[in-house]
């Protein structure tokens, strides 16, 4: 089933910080939650619900899995991990070239300053 | 970093799971319901489990001040997002990347929205609904309390109506079984059966599929602990099959254990099994030790299973002796039989009939005059209490309909404040029935909220209930808050509404649009308003009026009930069950010489001012016998009965029963002296037409004896059966010339406490015999209260019901009148300016809500008038039409119009005249 990651864009906000949450690494639920409050000084705090549902409608896309593998014994059963699938990958870094076009556009409109701010990662 | 920062790394976290709290579990279980189950298959435990992790974090982050509050408002907010992915997962839809756009939905709805589709938009309309509650978050409040106060009400009547009513019976095919039960009009309209009888019914009846008998028995246990007297029940051996219960282990009796001789057999109940044999599985086949003799336990019954009584703890055959099997004449059985499949009802009856008359040609000894009743077991069961319950059903309904037209009321009065915004939406291109259903939902939500407290009040309203122990009602032993009443709150959330909601609504959107939309607008179509508002409150209080006069006529009744003396002083008097194992004390003399040293030695206690013996007390037991009068040749059938009585001496003192003509009886009555008797005055005025009966002679049917007893004395007379029940004829004899009974009670009169006297008789009966249980100790106060629960039950629920109306009637009338100074501040201002009185201006005001509640009133008192005829079988001692009754609830509901008034007519007095007037 190929599918072109260009028709799956714009991502939404909640789906675009769970994608990002994973791209490194499996996570479950709670590290994804937090993970995404780390990386917006705790503006963006997902409620367990909404995070769910995300995940549920990213799966079905079939950009993101849960990694079965990665299920250490002393944890809890019931916890999954989820890790990014290739589609994911491929969606991810659309969507990053898409806003980074956007920010060229607001640099060359002046809308932000010429020399973009960094990251807010640790 | 906390503790929940490490966590969140996700690579490190070894250490056991964090749990959630249980309320939190059980909020986002309910949350998780809504969900898809594919959603719930594959996520819930994930996302259960990353909550709890949440929930552990922000509890670790929290000093203890803030940590309710957070805890709810974390539950709130999770509970909601659950919700609102349901919606989505459900829609398939994109998420929202964050907030909805909140001013901006509604328009777009409108416009976007296709007509066609029923449901399109409605989320916007439930966003839009609960922005609207949210901006008049106390008009929001009232409603909601109003509504869930009616719905806690009508949700916690309907429990105990299911679970009283309209839950079957816990038998197989419970619609086939029947009540059997004997009558002879005019003496006995309901009576057991006899063991003669019911022989010949299992053999004379062709409709049913068998006939079972059972009788009250009590038994000593021993051997598992302290002594302990049971209940016990005599069965037939075919009880468990008529009623289609197996036993939970072990087999039930067989037609051999069912035999006099038969080897001595038991069935335990579950209670007993458990408590006494620790659910032992190797209980069956074992030897337990009843009335000091063995018997083998060869079954045990469910829990579920209460047949005769919830107490029963323990069946043992019938084993009807040869004697027995012929005799008519004593009636001590109950019957239950099972129909037969396609056999009618009225076919049942009439077959019993027919075999009765049948037997009555046949053998006319102890049969003459008598004939059977046939009810169904269910409608048998429920027969004393199925008429309260259907008033409190109507009780509970009419106060969900006052409840209704409050809010309906509130609606109205808050929707003149939104007549613009209906206007501008309308303008906007909204269609009158897309604003319908807009105001509808709004209803909805509310009825919905409404519902959900309902629930929790249902619930506290519920167990309150269950711990007063009004509840002396058959089957309720526990009222769940079960599915059922849950689907019946959930119901109410759906119509409530409707009622509720509609006529605002209709009102609403239909309103001239024209007129709304002018900066003037605000009395536009008020007055259309206001009087859809007052028709409300006169039906609210016609309806308040209907239960207040109910509950009153209720009350008088249960007032005059108390008011009845029973005959004897039941205060700080006690009686204690003794029951003597024929296996030790078979002989008459051993047991006169047992019970005389038990009351030596009780009466020696310290606190102990009065003791007594009696083989049966008012309102714990009786026992019926017929009476000869030497000289009168009546015949036998028609020969008056009596309540017997087999006393010791000081048993008229110990109870304060006066002693009107003769003397008591005295330790010189025994067993070898002549037969003597004491009679109730009543037994004296109707046999001898005379109280000076002493030296008469009548011969009661009670024991071997078949001498006539001379009267001694005349006493007062008791209630045998109920404050309710008229008195009875009674007799008394010496319990030494009835020395057979092994089974007695002992009475007490104590300035002790009940326990500490209970506990130094129970010490004083060990010394005697320790293997003598002192069982059934109660006090005569419990004994009359326990006679009298179901209509203090149903009292203090319509009074309660009552109560709710009275206040949500005046909250109405408060409402409106409110509502309705509101709108005339200019007049009042006019009219003060003018000169006008205040007092002139106070009576204006409570003018208009009281003449709303006369009008009210009068309608409510010919409805009362008119189901008066309802409440009539509920009544003691007071007519359904009692003047003092109607009077009481109309200045009631007077008072409190005028109160509700009072506070609206004080702001119409307080109005500024300048203020008023620059506003024109």
């Amino acid at each position: 089933m190929a599918v072109r990651p260009q028709t799956l864009l714009p991502l939404t906000t909640v789906s675009l910080y769970v994608l990002l949450a994973v791209a490194d690494e499996a996570q479950h639920g709670y590290g994804i939650i937090k993970d995404v409050e780390r990386r917006t000084h705790g503006l963006v705090s997902l409620e367990a619900g909404t995070l769910y549902a995300a995940i549920k409608r990213l799966q079905d896309e079939g950009l993101l899995r849960a990694d079965a593998s990665r299920r250490p014994k002393a944890d809890d059963s019931r916890r999954r991990y989820y890790r990014l699938t290739p589609l994911g990958r491929a969606v991810l870094r659309a969507e990053c070239d898409r806003l980074e076009d956007v920010l060229r556009t607001a640099r060359e409109k002046r809308v932000i300053p010429a020399t973009g701010r960094g990251s807010h990662g640790s | 970093m906390t503790t929940a920062d490490r966590r969140g790394s996700g690579t490190d976290h070894e250490a056991a799971a964090p749990r959630l709290s249980a309320v939190s579990r059980r909020l986002f279980r309910v949350a998780l319901a809504c969900c898809p189950r594919a959603f719930r298959d594959e996520h819930a435990g994930d996302l259960l489990q990353t909550l709890a992790e949440r929930e552990s974090e922000l509890m670790g982050a929290l000093t203890a001040g803030r940590v309710v509050r957070s805890r709810w408002r974390f539950r709130a907010r999770e509970s909601a997002a659950i919700l609102r992915a349901a919606w989505h997962v459900r829609q398939r839809r994109p998420l929202f990347a964050g907030m909805p756009a909140l001013e901006g939905d509604l328009v777009m709805a409108e416009s976007t929205a296709p007509r066609a589709s029923l449901f399109a938009g409605i989320g916007g309309d439930i966003r839009s609904g609960l922005r609207g509650l949210l901006k008049h978050p106390g008009h929001a409040v009232v409603s909601i309390a109003t509504l869930a106060i009616a719905a806690g009400a009508a949700t916690a009547v309907f429990s105990v109506l299911n679970a009283i009513v309209l839950t079957p019976l816990p038998y197989a095919k419970p619609e086939a079984l029947v009540y059997i039960r004997d009558a002879s009009l005019p003496r006995f309209p309901s009576f057991s059966v006899s063991p003669g009888r019911f022989l010949a019914w299992q053999q004379r009846t062709r409709a049913y599929d068998g006939i079972a008998a059972t009788t009250g028995s009590s038994g000593n246990l021993t051997g598992a602990g302290d002594p302990e007297r049971i209940d016990i029940s005599r069965a037939s051996a075919n009880l468990f099959d008529v009623l289609g219960v197996p036993p939970l282990v072990g087999r039930g009796f067989t037609d051999a254990d069912d035999r006099p001789g038969a080897a001595a057999v038991i069935i335990l109940s579950e209670g007993l099994w458990m408590s006494h044999f620790a659910r032992r599985a190797d209980i069956i086949g074992q030897t337990i030790t009843l009335n000091e003799r063995p018997v083998t336990v060869i079954g045990v019954m469910p829990a579920s299973f209460a047949y005769p009584a919830r107490n029963t703890r323990a069946w043992v055959p019938l084993a009807l002796s040869d004697d027995e099997r012929r005799n008519y004449g004593s009636h001590f059985l109950a019957l239950v039989g099972r129909v037969k499949a396609g056999v009618s009802f009225e076919t049942a009856r009439d077959d019993l009939a027919r075999a009765a008359r049948e037997l009555e040609a046949e053998i006319p000894d102890g049969n003459r005059t008598w004939t059977t009743l046939v009810d169904p077991l269910h409608e048998f069961s429920i027969r004393n209490i199925r008429s309260g319950l259907n008033m409190l059903v109507a009780a509970a309904i009419g106060v969900l309909l006052i409840a209704c037209a409050n809010v309906a009321g509130l609606l109205l009065a808050r929707g003149a404040d939104r007549q613009r915004e209906i206007s501008v939406r309308a303008a906007l291109g909204a269609s009158r029935g897309r604003l319908i259903r807009q105001l509808l939902v709004e209803s909805l939500t509310l009825g919905l909220a409404g519902a959900l407290c309902g629930v929790g009040i249902a619930y506290l309203l519920l167990r309150a209930l269950l711990a007063s122990r009004w509840m002396n009602l058959p089957r309720i032993t526990d009222v769940p808050l079960d599915g059922s009443a849950l689907a019946f709150a959930a119901v109410l959330a759906a119509i409530t509404p409707l009622v509720f909601g509609l006529l605002p609504a209709l009102q609403l959107a239909g309103a001239s649009l024209g007129a709304a939309l002018g900066p003037g607008s605000r009395t536009g179509a008020s007055s259309l308003k206001t009087r859809t508002r007052s028709v409300l409150i006169v039906g609210e209080v016609a309806l308040a009026v209907m239960l207040v006069t109910g509950s009153a006529l209720l009350l008088r009744s249960l007032d005059r009930l108390l008011g009845v003396a029973p005959g004897f002083q039941p205060d700080r008097l006690i009686a204690v069950g003794l029951s003597l194992p024929e296996s030790r004390y078979g002989d008459a003399a051993k047991k006169t010489q047992f019970f005389s040293s038990v009351v030596e030695r009780v009466r020696t206690l310290p606190g102990i001012e009065q003791v007594a013996t009696t083989q049966s007390v008012p309102f714990l037991g009786d026992y019926v016998s017929s009476i000869d009068v030497e000289g009168l040749d009546v015949d036998p059938e028609a020969r008056p009965t009596s309540n017997f009585y087999a006393i010791s001496p000081g048993y008229f003192a110990t109870m304060q029963i006066p002693v009107l003509r003769g003397r008591d009886f005295t330790d010189a009555d025994r067993r070898d002296q002549p037969r003597v008797t004491i009679v109730s005055r009543q037994l004296a005025m109707k046999v001898f037409n005379t109280l000076d009966v002493v030296g008469k002679r009548i011969r009661i049917s009670q024991g071997p004896s078949r001498d006539y007893g001379e009267i001694v004395g005349v006493v007062d007379d008791v209630r045998q059966y109920g404050l309710e029940e008229s008195p009875t004829l009674q007799t008394y004899e010496p319990s030494q010339q009835h020395a057979y009974f092994g089974v007695l009670r002992l009475l007490i009169r104590t300035a002790q406490p009940t326990d500490t006297t209970v506990a130094a008789v129970r010490r004083a009966v060990a010394e005697l015999d320790p293997l003598l249980p002192v069982s059934n100790a109660t006090t005569m106060t419990q004994a009359i209260a326990a006679t009298t629960g179901s209509r203090r039950f149903t009292t203090a629920l319509l009074g309660g019901l009552a109560l709710v109306a009275l206040l949500l009637a005046a909250v109405g009338v408060y409402g409106l009148v409110s509502f309705s100074v509101g709108r005339r501040v200019q007049e009042f201002g006019v009219r003060m300016a003018l000169g006008a009185e205040p007092r002139s201006i106070m009576r204006l005001v409570i003018g208009q809500g009281l003449r709303l509640a006369l009008l009210g009133v009068a309608i409510g008192l010919v409805g009362a008038l008119l189901t008066a005829r309802l409440v009539q079988s509920l009544l003691f001692e007071v007519s359904a039409t009692d003047p003092t009754a109607f009077l009481l609830a109309t200045t009631v509901l007077v008072a409190a119009v005028i109160a509700a008034c009072y506070s609206p007519a004080r702001r119409a007095i307080r109005v500024n005249p300048v203020t008023a007037l620059r506003g024109q």
